[in-house]
């Protein structure tokens, strides 16, 4: 498949285009130029024009773009962004759309603070948290226009922390710190990066024939004891099953 | 009352203008300083046209600053004018209050559905009345008259709604009430706003409370 990644250049970027560089043929874009082996175009997904030229002819479009604490560019990237893909996912006629944003866009806190097993598939309630209503306001586009046009199919893969093999917490923020010391627990929503790829790469490739609607939701995390998430749904569904299960962080 | 209202409609903000016995203040932008002492602010769901995506951008920008701001400032009530045409259905169907939004994708009716959906996430967060008034348009008098609307509002509807809305205390509920005139070809029922009519002013007397305990 010709895949776009839009937002390339974050930290789960190169764990994808690693993984689906020899089976696919893909773009990566992003803001600033990246070292890369593979096509790479400049390309701000808040610039319309730009998003648009760049889609054309692609067979699937993945978004990982995403913006957290500025508030102009929040609403920039996060739901403007995922209009100019909705935009171009019309226009080019193009099926699969693949959109990641954090759990917390669909269940907040009036349902993480009170809830267990929580479900992909609740009524989104974000808060106003600024970076989980702007992702929810782009979901929420994402969803109309899939709605509105028989021909696209919207999976979103929605993640929360991410961990590398030392146990480091991912994320710019947290670059050249330590590990995280095992046996201290961790967000009931938590992931190795090479896990998170594989998700996205099994909803890349499953037929979708396959997919029971148009429009499905996936909470991908690490199988977890606490009971807080399910993730049933991403594995029966993709077929994804998470390798790592962090248990140093989890047990004693 | 001091109403503000965050103009976007002319032909709203005319209304609005002559709302007596209120001090109705309209103003492009919301701050701090003009916000002070407001009892209620009414603001739109809508702009009069909305054709790109940046425009969409930074309406609903705006409404999710000016919600912010009306947090910070501890505003009591915040009515949202919206437009009954976020729901997409069948003419036939009986759609009230209770009924799933069903937007269309163009760019108004979209930022219709996502105005909403911040107003929605406010009202779900912090302790204020809000008020999301979904109405006809066009909002004319003569609208009837020209026979080609099955949803339309005038102005003295309009007018006599907002006014039933100050007068009660929501009990910083999120309350969600649909306007249209009464006209042959009637399309949305107004039941909920019409029964506010005979309402006090204290709208907790009117939900069911098991065994007559209030909870």
């Amino acid at each position: 498949m010709k895949v776009l990644i839009l937002g390339s250049n974050g930290m789960l970027g190169p764990w994808l285009s690693e993984i689906l560089k020899d089976d696919h043929e893909i773009i990566e874009t992003d803001l600033e130029q990246i070292d890369t082996n593979t096509n790479f175009v400049k390309v701000d997904i808040s610039n319309t024009n730009q998003v648009l030229e760049v889609a054309e002819g692609v067979d699937a479009i993945i978004n990982l773009s995403v913006l957290r604490t500025d508030r102009k560019i929040a609403f920039d990237v996060n739901m403007k962004g995922n209009l100019n893909m909705m935009l171009a996912a019309e226009k080019f006629k193009i099926s699969r759309v693949i959109n990641t944003g954090p759990h917390f866009q669909v269940a907040g806190p009036t349902y993480e603070n009170y809830d267990s097993e929580i479900t992909p598939d609740i009524p989104p309630q974000p808060g106003v948290n600024l970076y989980a209503i702007t992702k929810a306001l782009g979901q929420e586009i994402c969803r109309v226009y899939t709605e509105n046009n028989p021909h696209i199919y919207l999976q979103t893969l929605l993640f929360y922390n991410f961990y590398n093999d030392s146990l480091t917490l991912g994320g710019e923020r947290n670059v050249g710190k330590p590990p995280q010391e095992v046996g201290t627990d961790l967000t009931p929503f938590s992931i190795r990066w090479e896990d998170a790829a594989e998700a996205i790469k099994k909803a890349l490739e499953i037929s979708l024939d396959n997919l029971p609607t148009r429009l499905e939701n996936y909470f991908i995390f690490a199988d977890l004891p606490h009971g807080k998430f399910s993730n049933k749904k991403a594995k029966e569904q993709l077929g994804w099953q998470p390798k790592y299960n962090l248990k140093d962080l989890w047990s004693r | 009352m001091n109403l503000l209202v965050k103009s976007g409609n002319q032909q709203l903000e005319k209304i609005l203008k002559k709302f007596n016995p209120h001090n109705v203040v309209i103003t492009d932008e919301i701050t701090e300083k003009n916000i002070l002492n407001t009892d209620c602010l009414i603001m739109l769901s809508s702009l009069n046209h909305c054709s790109d995506p940046e425009e969409l951008n930074l309406k609903i920008q705006d409404i999710y600053n000016t919600l912010s701001l009306c947090v910070e400032q501890d505003i009591k009530k915040v009515i949202m004018v919206s437009s009954l045409e976020v729901f997409d259905y069948d003419a036939n169907y009986t759609v009230t209050e209770r009924w799933k939004v069903k937007p269309k994708k163009d760019f108004l009716n979209l930022s219709i559905n996502l105005s909403e959906l911040v107003f929605k996430e406010f009202g779900r967060t912090f302790p204020f009345q809000k008020i999301l008034l979904r109405v006809g348009f066009p909002i004319d008098n003569m609208a009837e008259n020209k026979n080609k609307f099955s949803c339309f509002t005038k102005e003295d509807d309009f007018i006599n709604s907002i006014s039933r809305i100050l007068k009660i205390n929501f009990k910083n509920q999120f309350e969600i009430f649909h306007l249209q005139s009464e006209s042959d070809s009637q399309r949305y029922l107004t039941n909920k706003l019409n029964e506010l009519e005979n309402l006090s002013s204290n709208i907790s007397d009117h939900f069911y409370h098991p065994r007559g305990k209030k909870l």
